[in-house]
């Protein structure tokens, strides 16, 4: 089966590394999506249905706490789930994070197939 | 003031600063790194340069070969060519290692605590480090690396 992707951050460059690790771990993705902040990416979420997002946490304009928070709060945006990926892996940032509406959490520098695992087990869990 | 607590342990930051940055590179830059004594400077360099905010403070700097900075570009964003990436691309690349490796040693070193860190600054040429900041240099494959934080500068 595969999937629909949003991914969001700032650096053009990371959001390709992502799509590729992607691509690289063997997680099938039919339609890869872009954003380069939290509000290009509720923009974009306007337009088209994703199965899941990616995305960072410090980025301008809006970040991505501020967009796990608006996606939760919003009626048809809150069954998708969102896995944050960053540097900041402390305790209780995770927590924060999860408890305002992130489904998971990959902290760089990350393998492909952790990636791929993360997002598999965050669909599976969201889908049964 | 340095924070002496801090610096009694450095050893431990450059050992941090060393794994942390053979870490970072390999897995996400697909980029080989060995430890240097003392890396020499090419003319030509590329730096990143963050400010983190936590216990402790300070500044954490990245300087990288050109030449070596568009390998390390074209690793990163899959690309055939490194001639063919815009020097904005290179120093996003740069930019996001400094963030990775930065984030990556106040990881090792502080497991557990929080620390804000700023956008990357990007900069031609090498910033000259603070007489007490831990270094760590590297030679890559057509290059060099070298990285210095300072602590509560």
């Amino acid at each position: 089966m595969a999937f629909s992707v949003l991914i969001v951050d700032d650096s053009p460059a990371m959001r390709s590394f992502i799509r590729r690790v992607i691509d690289l771990s063997g997680f099938e993705v039919d339609d890869c999506v872009e954003a380069g902040d939290g509000i290009e990416a509720l923009e974009k979420l306007e337009q088209r249905w994703v199965d899941i997002v990616l995305t960072d946490i410090n980025m301008p304009n809006m970040n991505g706490e501020q967009l796990v928070k608006e996606m939760a709060s919003h009626e048809m945006l809150k069954t998708v789930p969102v896995v944050v990926i960053s540097t900041d892996s402390t305790e209780t940032r995770i927590e924060r994070l999860m408890s305002l509406g992130a489904r998971g959490y990959v902290k760089k520098p990350f393998l492909p197939e952790t990636l791929r695992e993360e997002l598999e087990r965050v669909l599976e869990v969201a889908n049964a | 003031m340095p924070d002496q607590a801090v610096l009694a342990n450095e050893q431990q930051w450059q050992e941090v600063l060393l794994r942390a940055t053979e870490e970072v590179m390999e897995t996400m830059f697909f980029s080989t790194v060995t430890s240097e004594e003392e890396a020499s400077a090419d003319r030509e360099m590329r730096s990143a340069q963050l400010r983190f905010k936590g216990d402790p403070s300070g500044i954490f700097n990245v300087s990288v070969s050109l030449g070596s900075a568009k390998q390390i570009a074209a690793n990163f964003m899959g690309a055939d060519e490194p001639a063919g990436l815009s020097e904005t691309e290179i120093g996003d690349v740069v930019g996001e290692m400094a963030n990775m490796l930065c984030g990556s040693v106040l990881s090792g070193v502080r497991s557990g605590a929080h620390f804000d860190l700023s956008h990357p600054e990007l900069r031609a040429g090498e910033s000259e480090p603070p007489a007490d900041a831990i270094r760590a240099s590297f030679e890559l494959e057509d290059g060099t690396l070298r990285c210095w934080l300072a602590i509560n500068p």
